[in-house]
């Protein structure tokens, strides 16, 4: 068991092959080796974390991408944004929750849940327009009106090419 | 739910100091310019021009998609102006562009499109241009728009971020020749230093012309070699193929410059020639991972086996290899030719002068193609199992080509026993229980199957009850398989429902 502390200062007793499936978990492992050392995730917090854990113990024992995968993969099969179903049950949380999984993926270096999180954002950004895009995520348009023209511009060739 | 509860199970919260959500409110925009970058990578083209319309962040990431890969694939003169344009006008577009794919057909007609003064000698002006077409467009007039071509070329001198270089000219005309390959010739010392990968497509004539005057690319890591050779220069096959050897050996020399750098490598040919002499003349590249072999491997097509031999041997270490060999004609099934057989009595001999003694140790993958032999749907077999007794370890086994009977399943699984992959991809014409008591007895410890199947087998396994019954004694009950992914390929077989639902009820990993 591997004993996990997250910023709002939670711990969480977790199995080894489930955290393991951070890349960054696991490299901390390696370093310290054998040790009831608590490791800890400062820029996790005890919800997003409970998530993590939940995903990890369901893919647990599934190969981890190797590093080199994204060049060894077809552009196409790449490219896809089909998410499992049980993926796609578990990423169905609110924004701000999807967003801090996204950001805890990166951190503790976890490719398919990096992925999965990503999938569902650029699922959520097809078929809608500058506007509906800008108000989903609460952008500001930082253009200037020349710019947008030329922008609208530069769309007009590209979509004909 | 029944996840949550596993979690649960296996995560206890040990001490609780500070109860409630994280510290502030996290809005979509506070994500890394990495993480957007991420996400635009899943964004399909479509949407990518409306995210580009956003905001400047969004407009920056997709600008470095868009341009990333420039591909000169049209012959529309307006269109190629266009590009060249831009690219000499904005220099933050030439500094995206990674990837640079030309089609050197489309490169000449949109350059024999804009050409009007035909009559005129317009001598070509850019320093790459090799001597002879400089002379000759000095003393000539050529058929194409030389001003056009040498803007062509100097806007591709600007793209000084080329990583990836590829060149599609699969079907390349003696007309376009004498155009076509001074401007490839021309292309080449812009970009080979920072080259990392290179994939070209020609014929092996037009390959062999212009790889011989190729030099620098010491950073090269990925080589894919597509060709065919039906030009005049190989004529009909029948004798010892001389031209062949010279430009296999050719080949070779270019390739072997390569050696120290170079990790992947992928030969794809269904050229009527003796493979021999390309094997024999190559060698060792240390750091090769990845090998994928496409070509013609029978006592026809590789009449001497050493050269291929030594190559595997040598190359023992790969990580990832993938062998199809290709069905290229009939000869492709006989036996050696007596008259040139270099000591092979039959194809056994062959095979075994080949393959023998061969032994890969760390496989994390293997592809094995099966290759369609003519209209009776026959495989070509006798290679395939040689190369899975050679794996004595392979992670992941990919069986490309559909397998018709058990027969074959049974002759191409065989050698891995030992091997012991945890996953396999296969196609197969039936599925039906001995189908999947062979797998499980074939590969008891393999974890993860990925199947096609055409039909579901007469003797049913649609029935749960029935299937429960029949699988008493067989080994499939006993399989370790805890990943089972089942795919009809005939959209209109109603009975791969209930028989996929049985099967995966039935063994009890995947429980």
């Amino acid at each position: 068991m591997v004993l996990l502390v997250t910023s709002d200062n939670e711990q969480f007793n977790a199995d080894k092959d489930v955290v393991e499936r951070s890349v960054l978990i696991k490299n901390m492992l390696e370093d310290v080796g054998e040790s009831d050392q608590p490791i800890p995730l400062p820029n996790v917090s005890s919800s997003v974390l409970k998530k993590v854990l939940e995903y990890c113990e369901h893919h647990r024992g599934e190969p981890l991408p190797s590093a080199d995968a994204d060049q060894s993969q077809d552009e196409t099969r790449k490219r896809t944004t089909d998410i499992s179903e049980w993926d796609q049950k578990f990423i169905t949380v609110d924004q701000e929750m999807l967003f801090e999984i996204i950001l805890a993926a990166n951190y503790l270096d976890i490719k398919s849940l990096l992925d999965v999180g990503c999938k569902t954002v650029a699922n959520m950004i097809k078929g809608k327009t500058p506007e509906e895009i800008r108000k989903l995520f609460n952008i500001v348009n930082d253009f200037t009106p020349e710019e947008e023209a030329q922008i609208k511009k530069e769309n007009e060739w590209a979509e004909d090419r | 739910m029944g996840e949550m509860r596993t979690v649960r199970s296996v995560m206890a919260v040990v001490r609780r100091e500070n109860k409630g959500p994280s510290k502030g409110t996290t809005t979509m925009t506070h994500l890394p310019t990495e993480l957007w970058l991420r996400i635009a990578y899943f964004v399909p083209d479509v949407d990518l021009f409306r995210l580009a319309s956003v905001n400047h962040l969004f407009h920056d990431l997709v600008t470095d998609r868009r341009y990333r890969q420039l591909v000169i694939d049209d012959d529309r003169p307006l269109h190629l102006i266009h590009k060249l344009t831009r690219i000499e006008r904005d220099p933050s577009v030439a500094a995206r562009v990674q990837s640079l794919t030309i089609h050197p057909k489309a490169v000449r007609s949109a350059c024999l499109r804009s050409s009007r003064n035909t009559w005129l000698i317009r001598p070509g002006k850019n320093v790459h241009w090799p001597d002879a077409f400089r002379l000759r467009t000095e003393r000539f007039a050529i058929e194409e728009d030389i001003e056009l071509a040498d803007r062509f070329l100097d806007a591709v001198a600007k793209l000084d971020r080329i990583e990836e270089y590829i060149i599609e000219w699969k079907q390349g005309v003696e007309a376009e020749r004498t155009f076509c390959l001074p401007l490839l010739t021309a292309v080449w010392p812009l970009h080979s230093q920072n080259l990392r990968t290179i994939k070209l497509d020609m014929m092996l004539s037009h390959l062999c012309d212009m790889l011989s005057t190729v030099s620098g690319l010491d950073r090269l890591q990925d080589l894919s070699l597509r060709f065919t050779c039906n030009d005049s220069r190989f004529g009909p096959w029948g004798g010892p193929g001389y031209e062949a050897k010279y430009a296999f050996e050719q080949l070779a020399t270019f390739m072997n410059r390569l050696a120290l750098t170079l990790q992947s490598l992928a030969i794809y040919s269904i050229g009527h020639l003796n493979f021999s002499w390309l094997f024999a003349s190559l060698t060792l590249f240390p750091k090769m991972k990845s090998l994928s072999l496409q070509v013609p491997c029978d006592p026809r097509h590789v009449i001497d086996p050493t050269g291929l031999h030594h190559f595997l041997r040598a190359h023992h270490a790969v990580e990832h290899f993938n062998f199809a060999p290709q069905y290229c004609c009939h000869q492709s099934t006989q036996d050696p030719d007596p008259a040139i057989s270099h000591g092979c009595a039959s194809t056994e001999d062959w095979l075994n002068r080949a393959f023998g003694g061969l032994s890969f140790e760390g496989l994390e993958s293997l592809e094995l193609g099966l290759n369609i032999l003519g209209s009776g749907g026959k495989r070509v077999m006798p290679p395939v199992p040689r190369i899975g007794g050679a794996a004595k370890s392979v992670r992941s086994l990919g069986i490309v080509g559909c397998l018709i009977s058990l027969q074959d399943l049974k002759a191409v699984l065989d050698p891995f026993k030992m091997a012991n992959p945890r996953t396999l991809v296969i196609e197969v014409h039936v599925l039906d229980l001995n189908l999947l008591d062979l797998l499980a007895s074939s590969l008891p410890d393999l974890e993860r199957l990925d199947l096609t199947y055409r039909w579901v087998g007469s003797s049913g396994c649609t029935d749960e009850a029935a299937l429960v019954k029949s699988l008493q004694g067989k080994q499939l009950s006993q399989w370790k398989l805890w990943q089972l992914v089942l795919r009809c390929s005939r959209q209109n077989d109603d009975a791969r429902w209930p028989c996929q639902q049985a099967i995966s009820n039935c063994i009890p990993g995947l429980q």
